[in-house]
């Protein structure tokens, strides 16, 4: 879970991160913490969708019509967003709507953006997402596939980038996840309930002085949390640099094939996460035990199954995995 | 007073202790009245001013989380808030009964639960309102059961049919509460007391980490009861009585290797005083260690090993103690058996979509259509200021509607789809095609899939019919828990028949289409009092068919005997069903069946 979520820190693009776990796995809690593991960001001044000062990819109209206008913009750093989507959200609020108080007050026309606009160039959580209404799955979908937010309603017509990191958690027994939305995670994990009883007494022990005295307790991890920050931004420095030999490719091909994976989407999201884990330990090649790490990770809840299967078959992928490494070829 | 009777009171005391750490209560009881009674007695030691809210079923999202308060936002020109129950709750109580209440209240206080704060994102609000309040969930029926993503989360679980009411209705002076409040954040713990319980959890086969938290949290409010300054043994043993008992699903095997420490079972702990010498000891032996020392990872209790298997050991008998005999048998087979066939779980509501709204459009509340005022403001607004000045007789209103304003709501029309398998698990059937019935169960299961409906199962066999997996969208499950069904037995067709008419009008509650699939060889020969004797169990099937077949629902009835029998047709018959025989039919045929009928 930790690996998943801290690759996802380091190279947005290999998806976002689904989380299966029973009730008590600290699921949600996992991923609270991630913005005290991320790097910050610039962002233009005065943005409302927190564009990239680069223009990298796409900018808002609003900065377009600033930079049109001759406008010089500025930019500030701020915080990695990461936008909390709670299932009892209503349409307007996600995407964005008609600001009320505006139009109320002033009679104007203005648009209040939403969590997904909030959520850009950062992560967006939805806990409990087999949970979540179809009418909002359908709408993450769609932006998730176009990275922009488009807005048709009450006479306003907008269109924003929305590109996110889409972190979703869940308990497989209380519903299924639609496969569509299953597609768009590039990494998935299974958290299970230590069975170790000093490992629970740990998680219970910690657990409780947070909530006895939450400030003590973030003092006392505090340094922690700078050095991981500190490593998932030289990563981020160095990701593009990393190289890959073809082997590994390869080889990856080869796994999703053994596994019959739909699509290319596996070995690209398997080489990239590879990748981000080549660069989060700084080394400036990916080697085959990279791979092999994060393969049941890419792939495990990519493999065609039968409509009774259970959602993610760790077994499967492991067992493939030994297949072509050979038990002893990579060390774990 | 009887030990159920003090768990009861002592439930509630803990509870209003400290609400924030245990969460609140399930309270199961046969009679609605006995629960209110508690609830009283609960309520008598919360704090005078703490609010105290009901949340009924079918309560919108709208109310239960907060959105744009509009008399409000009108009145004042700018966009409030109105709080939802939730938040209004806070430092007080909500009250739900789990027989109506729909699932998605229960996912959204459970997330408040965690959260301590309800997050508002409606109705152009971004808020965060923190929030703090113990959940009551009533169970007054057997087949009702709390969700448990909600059951995992509170600590206690109050079952009031062992008590007798006048024990402990009286609860004690509320300023007792009060003072044990004021003593909470003093109480300290040692190490060994957590390593106890979170042993004793995983002795008893809890999986969940909260269990621990809560036990721990519970023994921190029992100490603070009993102005202890440091969790003692008692409060230990009260923790595992009250939340570690209900929750185990194994039989812990008792180790014997200790025998030097009484168990403290069955001493009951509000009467109990605090047992000074033996903290003093355990204060000497080993110091309470300050919380900043607990990131050394190895921080294993440096008391002597004795010491904390004893301890262990209390706990574990403890929570041993507390089983009903019942409980044991059912967590033992549990524990050997199948762990996804255990029905009746509770999580089988989560996806319902009663009067659902789903969005909204253009329209007048006409033919039942109920108006979305929020909507139907919202689309006014942006028009005030033009309607205004466009309004010649100068008269002033505080909206200007026009019929193009109107909102109406779409509400998700009940199109879920439940199948309802009743298979005969009975040696007959068994003898006949059992196998090949579970295959065409499966089968119509992948179906269904493709179609996400919801499957229920209800099997029968020897004297009993069982639901054995209540509505749910996890086939996976569904799948799991016909696989490992058991077979033999007489074939207590009536008593299966029974059931499903109950299954299917609280189905029907839920606005969900239902088809039955009946699988069976029809050689009824066990009747309603579970008593043999052919000629009245056929005649009582026969009976328990024609009730069905007044529900009006649609039946496909599979018969799994090797050759077409009469009394198999006339019980279809009676049944309003479609007759088939799976000899004629492979698995494949009789999907298509069952989908004709769903479609019919």
């Amino acid at each position: 879970m930790k690996l998943a979520l801290t690759l996802a820190a380091v190279d947005p693009s290999i998806g976002g991160v689904l989380i299966l776990g029973d009730r008590g796995t600290a699921k949600s809690t996992a991923v609270r913490a991630l913005p005290t593991l991320l790097p910050t960001l610039k962002v233009v001044e005065g943005c409302r969708y927190g564009c990239d000062p680069e223009g990298n990819g796409s900018r808002c109209t609003e900065c377009l019509a600033r930079i049109v206008n001759g406008e010089k913009l500025r930019t500030r750093s701020a915080p990695v967003p990461v936008v909390d989507l709670p299932l009892g959200a209503t349409e307007d609020r996600v995407a964005g709507a008609l600001d009320i108080e505006r139009a109320l007050v002033r009679g104007e026309k203005a648009f209040e953006p939403g969590l997904l606009a909030r959520a850009h160039r950062g992560f967006l959580y939805v806990d409990e997402i087999n949970l979540l209404e179809d009418h909002l799955v359908d709408l993450l979908l769609d932006v998730a596939t176009t990275g922009e937010n488009v807005v048709e309603r009450e006479g306003l017509s907008i269109k924003h980038p929305a590109r996110f990191v889409l972190v979703g958690t869940g308990n497989p027994e209380e519903g299924e996840l639609r496969p569509q939305l299953l597609d768009r995670f590039g990494l998935s994990v299974e958290a299970r309930t230590p069975t170790n009883v000093a490992e629970r007494v740990e998680v219970v022990r910690r657990r409780d002085a947070f909530d006895r005295t939450p400030e003590v307790f973030a003092e006392r991890f505090k340094k922690e949390d700078a050095a991981l920050r500190r490593r998932v931004t030289n990563a981020r420095a160095h990701l593009a640099s990393v190289e890959s030999p073809d082997a590994l490719l390869t080889r990856a091909t080869e796994l999703c094939l053994l596994l019959h994976v739909d699509g290319l989407r596996g070995e690209l999201t398997m080489l990239r996460a590879s990748r981000a884990l080549a660069a989060y330990e700084g080394i400036l090649t990916t080697t085959m035990s990279h791979l092999r790490r994060v393969a049941p990770l890419v792939l495990r809840h990519r493999l065609r199954r039968g409509p009774l299967d259970e959602v993610g078959s760790s077994v499967r992928v492991e067992r493939a995995i030994q297949e072509l490494f050979g038990a002893t070829d990579v060390a774990r | 007073m009887l030990p159920a009777d003090q768990d009861a009171r002592l439930a509630a005391l803990l509870l209003a202790i400290d609400p924030t750490a245990l969460k609140g209560a399930i309270v199961r009881g046969r009679s609605p009245m006995l629960c209110e009674q508690w609830l009283q007695t609960f309520a008598s030691v919360m704090p005078v001013d703490a609010p105290a809210r009901r949340i009924p079923s079918n309560i919108s999202d709208e109310r239960l989380l907060g959105g744009l308060d509009f008399a409000a936002t009108l009145a004042r020109g700018n966009s409030v808030c109105e709080r939802g129950v939730l938040a209004t709750a806070n430092s007080g109580l909500i009250v739900l009964s789990t027989a109506t209440t729909r699932a998605t209240t229960f996912t959204h206080i459970a997330r408040v639960l965690d959260e301590g704060a309800v997050r508002v994102e409606r109705d152009g609000f971004s808020e965060t309102h923190e929030t703090v309040f113990a959940t009551i969930i009533v169970e007054c029926t057997d087949d009702e059961v709390a969700p448990r993503a909600i059951a995992d989360r509170v600590a206690f679980v109050v079952d009031l049919d062992a008590t007798t009411r006048d024990a402990w209705s009286n609860g004690p002076p509320r300023e007792i509460v009060t003072a044990a409040r004021a003593r909470l954040n003093t109480i300290r713990h040692e190490d060994a007391a957590l390593v106890a319980l979170a042993q004793g959890a995983a002795r008893l086969g809890i999986v969940s980490p909260r269990a621990v938290l809560l036990a721990l949290g519970v023994a921190r409010a029992h100490a603070a009861l009993l102005s202890h300054t440091t969790i003692a043994e008692d409060d230990l043993t009260c923790a595992a009585r009250l939340v570690l008992a209900p929750r185990a699903v194994t039989v812990p095997d008792t180790k014997p290797e200790t025998n030097d420490e009484q168990p403290r079972e069955n001493q009951s702990p509000t009467d109990a005083p605090p047992d000074a010498q033996q903290i003093q000891n355990n204060e000497v032996t080993e110091p309470p260690r300050p919380e900043r020392d607990a990131d050394a990872s190895d921080a294993e209790t440096d008391a002597p090993q004795t010491d904390q298997h004893s301890l262990t050991e209390i706990v574990v008998r403890a929570a041993t103690a507390a089983l009903p005999a019942g409980l044991l048998a059912a967590a033992a087979a549990r524990a050997s058996g199948a762990r996804g066939a255990v029905g009746r779980s509770g999580t089988e509501q989560q996806n319902g979509t009663r009067g659902r709204q789903i969005g909204i459009r253009r329209g007048e509340a006409r033919g039942g259509a109920r108006l979305d005022l929020v909507a139907t403001l919202r689309a006014s607004v942006p028009l005030q200021r033009l309607r205004r000045e466009a309004r010649t007789d100068g008269a002033a209103r505080v909206v200007e509607l026009r019929r193009d304003d109107f909102r109406i709501r779409r509400c998700a029309t009940p199109t879920t789809t439940t199948t309802l398998f009743v298979v005969d698990a009975s040696g007959s059937a068994a003898l006949n095609r059992l196998a090949e019935a579970k295959g065409a169960v499966e089968l119509l299961l992948a179906e269904g899939y493709a179609r996400r409906d919801k499957v229920a199962l209800i099997a029968f066999r020897g004297t009993v019919a069982e639901l054995v997996l209540p509505a749910t969208h996890a086939l996976a499950r569904a799948r799991r828990a016909v696989a490992g069904m058991p077979a033999g037995g007489g074939t207590p067709l009536a008593t299966a028949l029974d059931l499903a008419a109950t299954v299917i009008q609280k189905l029907r509650r839920d606005a969900s289409h239902v088809v039955m699939v009946v699988l069976t060889d029809g050689r009824a020969n066990v009747g309603r009092d579970g008593k043999g004797g052919r000629a009245r169990a056929e005649a009582e099937a026969l009976e328990a068919a024609t009730r069905v077949h007044g529900l009006r629902t649609d039946v496909v009835w599979i018969d799994t005997s090797s050759r077409s029998e009469a009394l198999s047709r006339s019980f279809a018959a009676a049944a309003g069903a479609r007759y088939l025989l799976l000899p004629a039919a492979d698995a494949r045929g009789m999907s298509q069946v069952a989908l004709a009928a769903r479609s019919a």
